[in-house]
Formats: C-alpha cells, sequence, structure tokens
C-alpha cells in the first residue's frame, strides 16, 4: 500500500510540474495551447492526489490533518480544486495557474519531506467541530493564497499589462484580489469560530488568547482592515494588491508558521517526527 | 467638544483603525509573553503593572471598550446608510446619468444583471445592503457577551486519586480558582469522587489517553450522576462543566494512625522520579520519593516501585504495608496509585457569544453578495437614473456605456 501511495504522490507531483512548465510556455511565450494543457494537466494530477490522499486515510484511520505530510498534500489539493473551480466560473482566470501551480508544487516538496512519519491522532480529535474547523481552515490557506497570487501578478502587470501576457489583465486581477479575499475571510471565520466551539467542548474554554488563536484573530482583523479600506475608502489598483500581499503574509503565518515555532494547543498539527 | 464633533470622532475610521491596530499589536506580544504560557513567573514589573495577567488588565479592558463603543457608533451611522439604500435612495457613491443618453434597452441590461423592479425602484438583492451592519452587529453582542461572561464566569482545577472524593466548595477542594466580580463566592457545592482512572485508555483510531469514572453528587440539587470522562468532551451537571485535564502523576494512599486514610499527591520530578513535600503531625516537613523501574508515560506500567521517606533526622525506605513513622504518629503505605487532574468551569452568557459568532458568520455570508438600486428622478437636465451598486458598479456602468456606444456623461 505505501508503494501504490509513493507511486500515486509522485504521480501527482509530476503532473503538478508538468502543468507548471506548461503554464510558463502559455504565459511567458503566448502560447494558448500551454495555459489550456496546464489546466488539463492540473486536472489530471488531482485524480492520483486524491488517490493518494485516500490511501494514507485508510492506512493511518484517520483524515489528512496531522503530520506535515498529511496536511501539507491536502493543503496543495485544496488548493489546485480551489483554482480550477475558479476557471469554470471565469474562464479568463486560468492564466493564474502559472503561480498556483508552481506553489502547489512546491507545498508537495515540503509535505514529502515528512511522507514517512505516521502519527496517531490525540483523544481531542474525536469531536465534529474538527470537520468544520480543518476544513474551512483548508479552504481558507487556498483562498488566501489564491487571492496574494492574483496581488503578486497584478504588480507584475501593473503599468506594462503586455508583460506575462498569459495572466489576466490588471483590471481583472485587482477585482479577483479582492474577491478572493472576501471569500477567504468568511472561511477564516468560520475557522475560528468552530476552533472556538471545539476548544469550549473538550476544555471549556472557548478563548484562551493562545499564540495560534491571537493569531488567527489578528489574521481576521487584518482581512476586516483591509476589506475596508477597499469598500468604504476606495482602495484598489498598486495600494490593494500590497495589501493583497499583507493578507497573504498573515494567512500563512498563522497556517503554517505559528504552530512550528512556539508551542501552542496545534501542536499536535503539523507534527514532523 | 460638542456633541456632533464627539460623534465624528467615535465615527472616524481613523480611531478605528488604530484601536484595532493597538488591539492587534497588544494581543499578539501578550500571547507570547512566557509566563502567560506558563512556562515562567512572571516578573515583578508585571506584577507590579498588572501585566502579569494581561488580558485582564486595565489598558486592554480599555481598549475593548473603545472598540465596543467605536463600532457601536460606526454601526448605527452604517445602519442609517443601509436602510436608505434598502428604502430606495441611491448614496452619494452612485452616479447620476441623464436617462436621455442612455440607450432605449437601459432597463434590460439592468435586469440581466439581477437587477429585480420593486415599485419605482429596481433592486439588486436588496438584503444584502445589511450585510456589515449584520457583521458588526454580531461583533457587538460577542463584546457583550464576552463582557457579561467574563463578569459571571468561575473555572478551576482539582486533583483525584482512584477512590479519593473531593468537595469543590471545601477549603482546599480547588485550586488555580478564578472568578469574575459577579461569580459566586463559593465554587459549586459538588462532591466528585474518581472510581477508575485508566491513564493509556485506547479508543479506536485515536492515540492512547485519558479515561476516568467519577461519580458526581450536586448537593444543591440533591441529585448524584455517574460519568465516564475522557479529554475529547466535558460532562455537565447542573451549571457546571467537568472536564479531564491533562496533568496526572503518582499518589500515595496512607493509613495514618489517628487520622484515617490519606492521598498524598505526588509531583513529576523526572519521568522516573516522583516526590511531594507534606507537614508531618507533629509539624515537621517530611519529604516522599517515589523511584520507578519505567517511566510514568510507559503503557506498560512503571515496573518496580522504591520509596523513601525524607525527614531533616534521616532517610528511610519504605515498602508497601511496612509501618514507618510519620513524624510521630504510626503510618503504613496501602497502595500506590495515580491521581488525575481536572478543570470544572460555571459560566453564564456562553450562549449570547455564540449567538454573536453566528450573527458575525451570517453577516461575513452576505458580504459575498453584491447589491445594487437604480431609480429614476427628475434632475437638473431631465430625468436622470441614479444608481448605486456596492460591488462591480464600474463593470455595471461599462455595460451600459457600451449598448450606448459612447461614455456615458455624469449629470
Amino acid at each position: 500500500m505505501m508503494e501504490t501511495q509513493s507511486v500515486l504522490f509522485w504521480s501527482a507531483a509530476t503532473l503538478y510540474a508538468g502543468a507548471t512548465l506548461l503554464f510558463f510556455v502559455g504565459g511567458v511565450f503566448r502560447r494558448e495551447w500551454g495555459t489550456d494543457a496546464g489546466r488539463w494537466a492540473a486536472m489530471a494530477g488531482l485524480v492520483p492526489h486524491l488517490m493518494a490522499i485516500l490511501l494514507r486515510w485508510q492506512e493511518v484511520g484517520h483524515g489528512p490533518y496531522n503530520t506535515r505530510y498529511e496536511v501539507v498534500s491536502a493543503n496543495a489539493f485544496v488548493l489546485v480544486v480551489c483554482y480550477l473551480i475558479a476557471t469554470f466560473r471565469m474562464p479568463r482566470f486560468k492564466g493564474i495557474g502559472m503561480i498556483i501551480l508552481p506553489v502547489a508544487f512546491l507545498m508537495m516538496g515540503w509535505g514529502v519531506s515528512t511522507y514517512g512519519v505516521r502519527a496517531e491522532v490525540p483523544i481531542i480529535f474525536k469531536s465534529y467541530w474538527l470537520w468544520l474547523h480543518i476544513g474551512f481552515a483548508k479552504a481558507f490557506a487556498a483562498t488566501t493564497l489564491i487571492a496574494g497570487a492574483c496581488a503578486g501578478a497584478f504588480l507584475a502587470k501593473e503599468g506594462r499589462p503586455e508583460r506575462l501576457p498569459g495572466l489576466p489583465e490588471p483590471a481583472r486581477l485587482d477585482t479577483a484580489s479582492y474577491q478572493f479575499l472576501l471569500i477567504s475571510f468568511l472561511f477564516l471565520g468560520v475557522m475560528i469560530i468552530a476552533g472556538s466551539l471545539w476548544a469550549h467542548q473538550s476544555w471549556g474554554r472557548y478563548w484562551a488568547w493562545d499564540p495560534i488563536e491571537t493569531s488567527s484573530l489578528v489574521t481576521w482583523i487584518a482581512f476586516g482592515i483591509i476589506l475596508h479600506l477597499r469598500t468604504l475608502h476606495g482602495w484598489t489598483g498598486r495600494r490593494f494588491a500590497w495589501l493583497g500581499l499583507v493578507a497573504l503574509a498573515f494567512g500563512v503565518a498563522t497556517i503554517y508558521v505559528v504552530t512550528l515555532v512556539v508551542p501552542t494547543i496545534h501542536n499536535s498539527y503539523l507534527v514532523g517526527k | 467638544m460638542d456633541s456632533e464633533r464627539f460623534h465624528k470622532v467615535l465615527t472616524s475610521p481613523r480611531l478605528a483603525l488604530t484601536v484595532l491596530v493597538l488591539i492587534s499589536i497588544y494581543t499578539g506580544v501578550a500571547s507570547w509573553l512566557p509566563w502567560v504560557r506558563g512556562t515562567v513567573n512572571p516578573p515583578v514589573w508585571a506584577e507590579a503593572t498588572g501585566l502579569d495577567h494581561p488580558f485582564t488588565a486595565i489598558p486592554f479592558l480599555l481598549l475593548i471598550l473603545l472598540l465596543f463603543i467605536s463600532t457601536g457608533a460606526c454601526t448605527l451611522k452604517r445602519l442609517h446608510y443601509s436602510r436608505g439604500l434598502f428604502a430606495g435612495e441611491p448614496s452619494g457613491l452612485g452616479m447620476r446619468i441623464p436617462v436621455a443618453s442612455l440607450a432605449p434597452g437601459w432597463e434590460t441590461i439592468l435586469l440581466a444583471q439581477g437587477y429585480r423592479r420593486v415599485g419605482n425602484r429596481l433592486y439588486r438583492r436588496r438584503w444584502a445592503f445589511f450585510s456589515g451592519p449584520i457583521l458588526h452587529i454580531g461583533l457587538l453582542v460577542v463584546l457583550a457577551g464576552v463582557t457579561v461572561q467574563q463578569g459571571f464566569q468561575e473555572s478551576g482545577s482539582f486533583e483525584l486519586a482512584e477512590g479519593e472524593m473531593v468537595r469543590l466548595d471545601a477549603a482546599t477542594g480547588v485550586m488555580d480558582r478564578v472568578r469574575g466580580p459577579f461569580a459566586p463566592e463559593q465554587p459549586p457545592a459538588l462532591e466528585i469522587g474518581l472510581d477508575s482512572f485508566d491513564p493509556f485508555h485506547r479508543q479506536a483510531g485515536y492515540a492512547p489517553d485519558r479515561l476516568s469514572t467519577l461519580l458526581i453528587r450536586d448537593h444543591s440539587a440533591a441529585r448524584e450522576q455517574q460519568a465516564t470522562l475522557d479529554r475529547a468532551h466535558g460532562v455537565k451537571i447542573g451549571a457546571t462543566e467537568i472536564f479531564h485535564a491533562i496533568p496526572n502523576g503518582l499518589a500515595l494512599k496512607m493509613e495514618i494512625a489517628g487520622m484515617g486514610l490519606r492521598m498524598l499527591h505526588l509531583r513529576e520530578m523526572s519521568p522516573t522520579t516522583s516526590a511531594g513535600t507534606f507537614t508531618a503531625p507533629d509539624g515537621n516537613t517530611v519529604r516522599f520519593v517515589v523511584e520507578t523501574e519505567r517511566s510514568l508515560y510507559d503503557p506498560l506500567g512503571t515496573g518496580n516501585v522504591g520509596v523513601r521517606l525524607e525527614s531533616p533526622y534521616q532517610t528511610t525506605t519504605i515498602m508497601k504495608g511496612m509501618p514507618f513513622l510519620f513524624g510521630t504518629e504510626p503510618a503504613k503505605i496501602t497502595a500506590i496509585t495515580r491521581w488525575a487532574g481536572f478543570t470544572y468551569s460555571r459560566s453564564f452568557g456562553t450562549g449570547v457569544i455564540f449567538a454573536g459568532f453566528g450573527v458575525v458568520l451570517l453577516g461575513s455570508f452576505l458580504l459575498l453578495f453584491s447589491s445594487g438600486v437604480a431609480a429614476v428622478s427628475p434632475g437638473n437636465r431631465g430625468e436622470e437614473l441614479n444608481i448605486y451598486q456596492n460591488r462591480g458598479q464600474k463593470e455595471l456602468l461599462r455595460l451600459l456605456a457600451e449598448s450606448t456606444g459612447s461614455p456615458l456623461e455624469e449629470a
């Protein structure tokens, strides 16, 4: 089973790497077929990726929310899924795969560094709130990355729209960055509240200013400030793009950095050894 | 400062932004302080300034109060504004366009963009005008709920060894008790006994963890219940919830002449050494030290156990059942067992907080939908279309302009 899992994982990683190359061909050399082929390669990669996730789930008896490999691999999967859903709704958006697929591939690389680690989940994971909290955490991580990708792409194209022609036009990127940040704000809210209710169920306290709790609240406040600046004060374009990158930094810190740097209630997540 | 200026200050974005940034920095730093995370004792300067408990310190509470006032003032202002939009009065952010400059099918374009006619107005998802105020009302409910809950809440911890009972409202029943200013003076009148404790119980699909069976007697309501408790969920009796905590350790069950059975809880010094300092009946301080063959955390058990009694005068090795002098009184160890840690909490108002969470989420969800209003009214140059859409207005105006084949002219 381990060998099958490994083959499936590396198949997915290879397809994401191939998609990356194809998106670069499409984006840099103005080859529409490259962008389309990259999108198809990303879709194809989801199949072995999902199978690898499910096989690991079957092997360890719990979902992809414990070891670093499980978490990061599942987050990469959700990222690619969110990107593909966006391209079905907004076909002009597909060029952003030039940023999304390399990120997904790098995440796979990070995750595979702890591929061999297996860990049992602690008993506090015995809760229905787990599904809401973790599900929306993954959705938050993915949509924040996409919002940040749009912001970065805007800054790359601003003033020179002919640069990287495979990417959508700057106005489109500006709108998409805002839309994804709005969705991400909702997902983050659900993640925080579900986590709070879970903590209340297990420990009798809904909030204890733990570093990870505080980091997620500060991130939610930062997102709120950024969205206010857009909706009430008309911040668009370059200013909003830089804010999008700030939002990305907060999101990455909350999901990946805090729990690795300081002891928190989240230390049974992203387990690496 | 007159009331209008005061109101302007309260509703100013700058005040709100300042308060939010200060709260973010304060909480971000405070949550990382080592004494808040429990790794060290707070330094003297922190105790002197109240920053040994930063989240109940006056500066933090003042910031929260300011946040509540600022949010409340802004919410009232936006609610008024949203009501206006809902009633069909496009705001000053909208655009006034002479109807004569629009193509004849302009209304069809709006209908295709999701607008619907209500009376003499066209609306797009009218209900979503309230998304922002709803979210902020939710925040106010959460802040108010937290204030009430913190005022009435109390919590504490207690330890039990197998066969031991404790009354939470006894003088030494509870440790680390925290209570709000309006919480009851005494802990709940609960008597709790530990029937069994397994520190390495395995439930299917999970790592081995604690499992206890408790007998809980509520003396205030003359009821009793038995509960099996793990660290996944608490148990509720009356208004009190009890939870399984992480700490556990070795305990010595001792029979002391003239005092009956006593349980002495030891603290872990190392994985194979536990110790505790106690006052003997003669007033002297003595120390019990237990050395185990295997780690305290070994699921197979601790293996052979050695106990010694250290007093000011001598150190004595003690075997289970062997009589020894505990101070001046004969005693013997009848069992070496484990104690388990538990916490309890009683809080009023948590439901309000959770309701506030729900309202915040509802507002956040409604934010995903853009809303708009369009109304035709007389203007300086004939009839004018006054149109406002909170998101995507530029795109809508571009569609209207495309239908005329020329840029739109603002009235």
